[in-house]
């Protein structure tokens, strides 16, 4: 297979071991296909998927698991994919409750689709933001909006 | 020239949710509960 990068974001640098590494922009046909490969895996199992939240990404102590719409994407476009919020995705913290940090995808099955993603509070830079990540017992979680990109 | 995918750089999430903190127990209720003493239950004559 053959990636063309696009001309104008490419760019050579070499890193200190000088191995070479080229940064190549995804065309839009191959980075919608990355993307609907991904939701395909999370609707992979019998039911719909979930996302875990987790205080590391070693997921030994998770914290909420919500179950995500199946499909849980809708179909990728130039790109992008957005999280189905319609019904709200939301889920309980667990007993003993804890600090959020890491969130994965999984199928009904629970294989894990994809690798993990970060959690922060308002102003971390993390990729998923809750106004706040230390989550209490018995307390609810929302996902009101999620996007995912290549 | 060796070409590696990383997905954890090709695929980003970007999300917002919300948190609820848990329902607080009404100070009315923590009273009563604290409170609570035989006189509260009922007590039938025999």
């Amino acid at each position: 297979m053959i990636i063309l990068p696009q001309s104008s974001a490419r760019y050579v640098k070499y890193s200190q071991n000088n191995k070479q590494e080229v940064l190549m922009v995804l065309t839009d046909t191959f980075g919608n296909y990355c993307l609907d490969a991904l939701n395909a895996l999370i609707n992979a199992g019998s039911g719909a998927g979930d996302i875990q939240f987790a205080t590391s990404n070693a997921f030994t102590t998770v914290l909420a698991t919500p179950t995500l719409n199946d499909p849980a994407f809708g179909a990728a476009s130039g790109k992008s994919m957005a999280l189905d919020v319609d019904p709200a995705i939301h889920a309980t913290v667990a007993a003993g409750g804890g600090t959020a940090a890491y969130g994965r995808f999984r199928d009904s099955d629970g294989t894990v689709a994809g690798g993990y993603f970060t959690v922060g509070a308002t102003g971390s830079g993390m990729e998923m933001i809750f106004s706040t990540v230390v989550w209490a017992e018995n307390a609810e979680i929302y996902i009101d909006n999620l996007a995912v990109t290549a | 020239m060796e070409i590696k995918l990383d997905f954890s750089k090709i695929i980003k999430v970007k999300g917002n949710g919300r948190y609820v903190p848990p329902p607080a127990k009404k100070d009315k209720e923590v009273a009563d509960e604290s409170n609570k003493t035989h006189s509260d239950e009922t007590v039938r004559e025999v």
